[in-house]
């Protein structure tokens, strides 16, 4: 049975071949190549690829700034050594602030600029006092020898670590004059008792002390957006500390109205204790509830190892 | 192996091919013109003379050669922006007037609907073998199916008859 669409089609079938169009095919193609066969999906998937790449090289261009140069500040890999009984402060290749001090004998040490002693958690950074030739404790003035062993006051436990190097370049006297900073090493085991002395040295009689200088640029003015963009080593941020009654602790670029704005979380503050014996007790007299520039790492979406001391800015 | 005897074996091939399914395709170019002898004629033969120079490219020749003829008369087609001649080329074999009707209900397909129907329901190739040879998925061709068939019930009636 059949419909007569199919009868009509069958029709067709009688059509037959003409003889001579093997001879035509031999002689060859003669008409224009044909068109790709999805001309507008080459375009499209061409164009897309162009914008994607186009996107990310804008995208790279604006943020590499903020990336490398602008907002972190590790140093070179290979570090200039200062003049015979000079001390220089310089940031290691990862940011970490080291003083680099070459003895008057010509030997060299590698001195890390933060205590051995963490007070509720916070890194405390060490100044260099030309005049005593002494590192001493900001935040708890505990003193330190130029080789990083513990002198006197503060209740640091041990000295300053100290950092191992290799010697790149001499001068002609045989001094070094650059080097290549290596690992951390155990600082002097020496140190002052759990409680701070009662009697503390002066903190840098007869001159003025050298510390560490970031470059304004180099500074993050938010904590919320220095921990979104996740950057690699040491950074220096600005922010007002903010402890909540339980003790929670966060970075705020600014509190308004007593809400904590920009902020980020901070790990590894003791909160309770540094409200209940700083906070409280000496509201407005240590620096931690005014804004402040900190040193700090951005580790798992919070900063890392909060430091504050005597670090300045520049530019 | 020399150029020569290498090209003498591909026409040898092609040529093989050409004895075996060149009068079935030229029948779907034909009808798929709507009775354009010379339209059919260049889209068969520019799609043999092409496989003998690119035989060497082409992993499954009478598929390239049945999607090669169907472009190349759709081009043509296209390029002309004409509806079917008012009576179809006479060709060996048939009269014009026979298929005239025919030729003008199978205009009214689209193009894969035409193709499709012509080699499935005119030329007795499966589904699976209708895919093959325009490229398309099996699900696809039985869409286009329903469709041209549908479509050409409307236009040249439905009533059936059988067959003595």
């Amino acid at each position: 049975m059949t419909e007569r669409w199919q009868r009509e089609m069958a029709k067709l079938h009688r059509a037959e071949l003409p003889a001579d169009l093997w001879e035509r095919i031999m002689e060859g193609p003669r008409l224009q190549p044909l068109p790709s066969r999805n001309p507008s999906r080459v375009i499209v998937a061409a164009t897309a690829l162009a914008l994607f790449l186009a996107a990310a090289a804008l995208l790279w261009v604006v943020f590499t700034p903020f990336r490398t140069t602008g907002r972190t500040f590790g140093g070179p890999d290979v570090i200039h050594v200062p003049l015979r009984g000079e001390v220089s402060p310089v940031f290691l290749p990862d940011g970490r602030p080291v003083f680099v001090v070459h003895h008057e004998d010509g030997t060299v040490s590698v001195v890390d600029a933060f205590s051995s002693h963490r007070a509720w958690g916070f890194e405390e950074p060490v100044v260099w006092c030309p005049s005593t030739r002494q590192f001493v404790e900001w935040a708890h003035e505990a003193h330190f020898d130029e080789y990083g062993t513990w002198v006197s006051a503060g209740p640091a436990p041990r000295g300053l670590a100290t950092f191992a190097f290799q010697v790149v370049e001499r001068d002609a006297a045989g001094d070094p004059t650059s080097i290549r900073i290596g690992a951390m090493r155990a600082p002097d085991p020496g140190g002052s008792a759990p409680i701070t002395e009662p009697s503390r040295p002066p903190f840098c009689p007869g001159g003025e002390p050298v510390t560490f200088t970031v470059e304004a640029s180099q500074v993050w003015d938010s904590p919320a957006a220095a921990v979104a963009a996740q950057p690699e080593g040491w950074i220096a941020v600005n922010g007002t500390l903010s402890v909540a009654s339980d003790g929670f602790v966060q970075l705020c670029s600014q509190i308004s109205d007593g809400r904590c704005e920009g902020a980020a979380v901070v790990r590894g503050i003791d909160g309770v204790g540094l409200l209940v014996n700083v906070l409280l007790p000496y509201p407005n007299g240590t620096g931690y509830e005014k804004p402040h520039l900190w040193l700090a790492r951005v580790r798992g979406g919070v900063l890392d190892d909060l430091a504050i001391g005597d670090i300045r800015t520049a530019g | 192996m020399a150029p020569r005897d290498l090209r003498e074996g591909v026409e040898r091939d092609i040529e093989r091919l050409y004895r075996e399914s060149a009068p079935q395709l030229w029948r779907s170019i034909y009808g798929f013109a709507g009775g354009r002898r010379h339209l059919a004629e260049d889209a068969v033969a520019e799609a043999f003379a092409r496989a003998i120079e690119r035989a060497h490219e082409i992993r499954d020749p009478l598929a390239w050669i049945y999607r090669t003829a169907f472009r190349i008369a759709s081009r043509e087609l296209q390029r002309e922006k004409r509806g079917p001649p008012a009576a179809p080329d006479p060709v060996p074999g048939i009269d014009p007037s026979e298929v005239q009707d025919v030729m003008a209900a199978l205009w009214t397909l689209s193009p894969n609907q035409r193709a499709a129907v012509l080699l499935h329901d005119e030329e007795g190739f499966t589904g699976p073998e209708v895919a093959r040879l325009l490229g398309m998925s099996a699900a696809t061709v039985r869409v286009h199916l329903f469709r041209a068939r549908r479509r050409l019930r409307e236009v040249l009636g439905s009533e059936e008859n059988r067959d003595d």
